[in-house]
């Protein structure tokens, strides 16, 4: 697998990609189910009978999704591959079933095998039961669906790979992100420490270079 | 010290929407449109023959896109069926310009009035989310540029914690 980094002919005007259209059948059904997950309902707008436009926005996403009646042509559940990042798979997947929402067993891939009859992802149709083995950044997954079938994907990022990210700005948007981030910090600088044989007196400093370097995809402290 | 309060309940979990997948045919002529659109090209995956994946970032945005083999499984989603998916832009005639640039057949400026359809130009009054040009990739998935100036209330999450690193900056000039 290769990883190809390239910024040709670099834009001058930002277009952020903010809104999916997503088709439902039933408005109110699916406005119930996205209510229930506990996203932001940022309008629910209607002019006349026939033209109704709503929009949710997951917690911490810079992107949103609208439905309604007359806003798509497309059919009902077929909106597929709308990839959730999330930093802890099992946590959101705790999140849902809490909420009453049938989602998925924890998956990763087996590696290189792409058959099988199961819903397609990142890495395939092959789904093995749990979270990656060794926890690599991009490689669990969990999956759940709207009531028209619409398909959703849950995917664990713990670190970013290189040149994912435009700025060097480290943004956590809940409290539980940047506990998660302090853990696992603490978790590589008790390696740190284990290494150089005795207890780092700065270890806020260590701490604050390693969550940067995470955060922003840069190469991890060790 | 004093007793301990209550820390507050933690928010609920994140989850960034970050990326989508649309469907194209070619992929190297998809590839091709959108590098040409000047959008961050994030991975091309490769393993084997029967497995491709390439994503592009637009300039900006902190969502994605993702295209490659055929591999939707049961129902295949058709090229060219992603319609509305909208880019965000502060300046409408800034953004076509560009796009006429990288010679994307991009449509007029254009706003709705009621349940009159499209209105060639801009709003006029410029209001923030009414005005907006179209474009297509060359498997007819469908983009919508909408100008927003002002952001409605509520559409900010308005309590993150942001750190920005100056020692990273100072590291990276040496």
């Amino acid at each position: 697998m290769t990883t190809t980094i390239e910024t040709p002919n670099a834009p001058t005007v930002d277009m952020k990609f903010e809104i999916v259209v997503i088709p439902v059948s039933d408005v109110d059904r699916a406005k119930r189910f996205y209510d229930g997950l506990g996203w932001r309902l940022d309008a629910d707008f209607a002019a006349g009978e026939d033209y109704r436009v709503i929009q949710f926005t997951p917690p911490g996403s810079a992107c949103s999704v609208i439905f309604g009646k007359n806003v798509t042509a497309a059919a009902p559940g077929s909106a597929q591959g709308l990839y959730l990042i999330v930093s802890d798979i099992e946590a959101a997947r705790k999140e849902l079933l809490g909420r009453g929402i049938a989602v998925s067993e924890a998956f990763h891939d087996a590696g290189g095998v792409y058959a099988g009859s199961d819903e397609p992802y990142l890495f395939g149709r092959l789904r093995v039961g749990g979270p990656d083995p060794d926890r690599r950044s991009y490689r669990s997954y969990a999956s759940f669906k709207d009531p028209d079938g619409n398909g959703w994907l849950f995917q664990e990022v713990t670190t970013r790979l290189p040149g994912r990210v435009d700025t060097d700005d480290t943004t956590f948007s809940s409290a539980t992100e940047l506990a998660a981030a302090l853990r696992r910090a603490a978790a590589a600088h008790g390696e740190h420490e284990k290494r150089i044989g005795r207890h780092d007196e700065d270890w806020p400093s260590w701490y604050a270079e390693y969550i940067f370097r995470e955060q922003t995809g840069k190469q991890l402290a060790s | 010290m004093t007793a301990a309060t209550a820390p507050p309940k933690p928010r609920r979990i994140t989850m960034k929407l970050e990326v989508i997948v649309i469907p194209v045919s070619d992929i190297d002529r998809a590839k091709r449109f959108y590098g040409n659109l000047g959008w961050r090209l994030d991975a091309d995956f490769a393993t084997g023959d029967d497995f491709r994946v390439i994503q592009f970032t637009p300039p900006g945005s902190s969502c994605s896109i993702h295209f490659g083999t055929a591999r939707t499984g049961i129902k295949p989603a058709v090229p060219g069926s992603a319609q509305g998916l909208y880019l965000v832009v502060s300046d409408i005639e800034a953004a076509r310009a560009e796009l006429v640039d990288r010679g994307v057949d991009v449509s007029e400026v254009f706003h709705r009035a009621g349940r009159e359809g499209r209105l060639s130009g801009p709003d006029p009054e410029r209001r923030s989310y009414s005005s907006f040009v179209s474009f297509s990739d060359p498997d007819g998935n469908g983009w919508l540029v909408q100008e927003v100036t002002a952001r409605l209330p509520g559409r900010v999450e308005t309590d993150d914690t942001s750190f920005s690193p100056p020692t990273e900056r100072a590291t990276a000039r040496q």
